[in-house]
């Protein structure tokens, strides 16, 4: 694609055109705007602009207008690939709207752990002193204040148009702020499974956690939904287990909750790998209809146990909204129609939950995957 | 080069005897020559471009300064593996002076320093005055050093540094090379001057040579056990400095694998993990063998999965050839030919036969009578 001449200015002009400056937000204030070193996404969203991609991913893919005769190139930078299938999932659904779309492509992916900050650093190098070879990233960062400088390096970069993936915070001191943000919000979620247990298991509970790696997103999953029973409900949360996203960490610390605070009647998991560990857990204790637990993200793995009764509830991703977002995002650039993207979209979340219907489950598992697939990965 | 082989007459020596000062420094150059000669036919342009080699030496930097220091700690026969979390922890407090208290950067990196060298210091003592074994006690203070950096950060990022720090950690300031690559080789000449020059240096060869000799000879084994720990300990939080400066950003968890990272560079090097043979310029190109590779990796697009096979693998290879070039093992048997074709190791082939022969015929009857498996529970 970057041997197109044309293209590279197509290209070069529609970078430089999608990219928002610092100075240009925030479009309107919300609470707390002071204190905050980020936006939220209701402060730097155009009106109607995230309601207007959401309705656009969840339709038939109308094919791009103008047919490219080279695929565009792609550079995908993201962490944990030893531990989640997320990126697998978002990486399948962007290609496979893509496909839909009608947009060829090539993609690189550039992988790390999900604690090898320097790593992510490296390959953000890599790609910036590559720009010849890509006209998008796709940027998953390991955490987002430690990338910073390195999404603003590539969101600089005017031979890139850079996406980032897994945060809806844009930072203020970005400048220019990349061309846009895609992620679920897992403080909208943890606010959903919050009012949802609430309603369902009412105040004064006792309670304890198996929390991630500290960092913001475990900040939002398990502080947000502590700070949210506490206030509404005057939950009490016993103990908190940092279990590293880990199956492992999820057992272990459910060993530990079992023996050592047998009050504690719920179970919060701050994702899937430690929820199921937490389910074989109480499997292996003979405990698992005792305690009341929950999930994080709604994958495969998930509803299966919630089908059988081991887990009672999960704010469910609908997954593939945010690889298909990007893919639509790849194609309003493309067309020159990228000031009516928003500059952060949230894909959809919902509570599943174990008073479902197989039917009503069976049918938001297929919404939720339905480019990646429902059931295992296979890549 | 500096291995500290005894000095021997050139005269009448064989080309072997005569490369056998160097073979430490030999494994690792002939992998970066064989990285360079591979890179050089299949993507010249982009690998040998000035900002990849760069980009090369800027991911090295980091880890120069703990191999240099690490390199008298395996030199002495110990090992550190709580140099990542001293990292950690020296960053994490600095960034807290400078964003909380409003410490002058220059005074909180002096502290963070010498917060290392503290913790290097209380490395050194548990395990020359508690009797805790190196592996042991670094692995347990390493939990210990974590776990204070959880304590007072729990999950903050702490961001956006002074210029002083950026500088430090990613600078391009000075003339022809990173600041960061500058610091870097400076302590890794400080290192060769203290090695050979200073009775430090010495003495720690001897007392990784023969500990017990040592100590009968006058030398203060534990003091100079505790002088080697504390140095790696100001090393490694000069590398937590540098990596905060390098993300502009530091967090509790940052750095987890700077332990295992920096003793295989040092060991690629040639200094050896038994004791008493240390080379500093092997440590260097153990250091720079490992960011070529990876980088390598990554400009042929190649599966970041693989960067732990391949990592694992040139290790082993730089070892190997190490060892073949001395021509001799620890017992004194002749080289890698003599060791794979010993008749002592006949039991051994007929044992990985057997193996290979139960993997092989498990895997046939498990193809054969293949279907579907029940889930537990």
């Amino acid at each position: 694609m970057k041997s197109c001449h044309v293209f590279i200015a197509l290209a070069t002009t529609l970078a430089l055109q999608g990219v928002a400056s610092a100075a240009d937000l925030p479009l309107r204030e919300m609470d707390g705007l002071a204190d905050r070193d980020h936006w939220l996404p209701g402060e730097v969203n155009e009106e109607g602009a995230l309601e207007a991609l959401q309705a656009a991913t969840a339709e038939v893919a109308t094919p791009l207008a103008n047919p490219l005769e080279e695929p565009i190139q792609i550079a995908l930078i993201y962490p944990s690939s030893d531990t989640s299938d997320f990126w697998a999932r978002n990486y399948l659904a962007l290609t496979k709207r893509l496909d839909e779309l009608e947009i060829p492509y090539e993609a690189t992916e550039f992988a790390s752990r999900q604690v090898e900050h320097s790593l992510q650093a490296t390959y953000a190098s890599q790609v910036d002193q590559d720009a010849d070879i890509y006209d998008f990233v796709v940027f998953g960062p390991s955490e987002l204040a430690i990338q910073g400088d390195n999404i603003e390096k590539l969101a600089k970069n005017p031979d890139l148009t850079t996406f980032v993936w897994a945060f809806h915070t844009p930072l203020k001191f970005l400048d220019p702020q990349p061309a846009g943000w895609f992620d679920f919000s897992s403080a909208y979620g943890a606010l959903e499974i919050c009012e949802y247990m609430l309603e369902r298991l009412g105040n004064d509970v006792t309670y304890a956690m198996n929390r991630g790696i500290p960092g913001i997103t475990d900040n939002q999953r398990s502080g947000d939904f502590k700070d949210c029973v506490a206030e509404n409900g005057n939950w009490n949360a016993v103990y908190e287990h940092y279990g590293e996203y880990q199956q492992e960490g999820g057992y272990e610390g459910t060993q530990l909750i079992i023996q050592g605070y047998p009050e504690a009647t719920v179970i919060h998991n701050a994702n899937t790998a430690m929820a199921m560990g937490s389910v074989e857990a109480q499997r292996a204790v003979g405990k698992e209809g005792e305690i009341f637990s929950t999930g994080w993200g709604g994958t495969g793995l998930e509803l299966d146990a919630i089908r059988n009764g081991e887990l009672d509830a999960t704010p469910m991703r609908m997954g593939d909204d945010v690889g298909a977002a990007t893919a639509e995002a790849i194609k309003a650039h493309l067309e020159g129609r990228e000031d009516e993207l928003p500059l952060v979209f949230l894909g959809r979340i919902t509570v599943a939950h174990d008073q479902m219907s197989l039917e009503e489950l069976d049918s938001l598992e297929k919404e939720a995957f339905r480019f990646s697939g429902v059931g295992a990965l296979e890549r | 080069m500096i291995d500290t082989s005894p000095e021997v007459p050139v005269k009448g020596m064989t080309l072997t005897q005569r490369l056998e000062p160097y073979v430490s420094f030999i494994g690792p150059m002939a992998m970066i020559i064989a990285i360079l000669l591979f890179m050089a036919i299949v993507e010249p342009a982009r690998y040998f471009r000035t900002s990849n080699l760069n980009q090369i030496l800027l991911d090295a930097a980091l880890y120069m300064p703990m191999a240099m220091a690490m390199t008298f700690v395996i030199t002495q026969r110990g090992i550190d593996l709580s140099i990542g979390s001293v990292a950690a922890l020296s960053g994490i407090c600095m960034a807290f002076l400078m964003k909380q208290y409003g410490f002058s950067a220059p005074i909180a990196v002096a502290i963070a320093l010498i917060l290392g060298a503290l913790m290097g210091l209380v490395n050194g003592l548990v395990i020359t005055r508690l009797k805790v074994p190196d592996l042991i006690g670094t692995l347990a203070m390493d939990l210990v050093y974590r776990g204070i950096a959880l304590v007072i950060a729990k999950g903050l990022v702490l961001a956006r540094f002074p210029e002083l720090i950026t500088e430090i950690g990613r600078g391009q300031s000075l003339v022809y090379l990173p600041t960061p690559v500058i610091i870097g080789l400076v302590t890794m000449i400080v290192g060769y001057l203290v090695l050979t020059r200073t009775h430090f240096g010495r003495y720690t060869i001897a007392i990784g040579s023969n500990p017990e000799a040592s100590t009968m000879t006058g030398i203060d084994v534990d003091r100079h056990k505790v002088y080697a720990y504390v140095f790696m300990g100001t090393m490694a939080a000069l590398a937590g400095v540098m990596l905060t400066g390098k993300l502009n950003a530091i967090q509790a968890t940052s750095a987890p694998y700077f332990n295992l990272h920096v003793i295989a560079a040092v060991v690629v090097g040639g200094t050896s993990l038994f004791g008493g043979r240390a080379s500093i310029l092997g440590s260097l190109a153990g250091v720079l063998l490992l960011s070529m590779m990876i980088n390598a990796l990554v400009t042929l697009r190649i599966e970041f999965f693989w960067q732990s096979v391949a990592s694992g693998a040139v290790i082993i290879l730089s070892v190997a050839l190490y060892t073949w070039l001395q021509k001799k093992d620890r017992d004194g048997s002749s080289g890698m030919a003599g060791i794979l074709g010993s008749a002592r190791l006949s039991r051994t082939y007929k044992l990985a036969g057997a193996i290979l022969g139960a993997l092989a015929l498990l895997m046939t009857i498990g193809l054969i009578f293949a279907g579907n498996t029940g889930p537990s529970g």
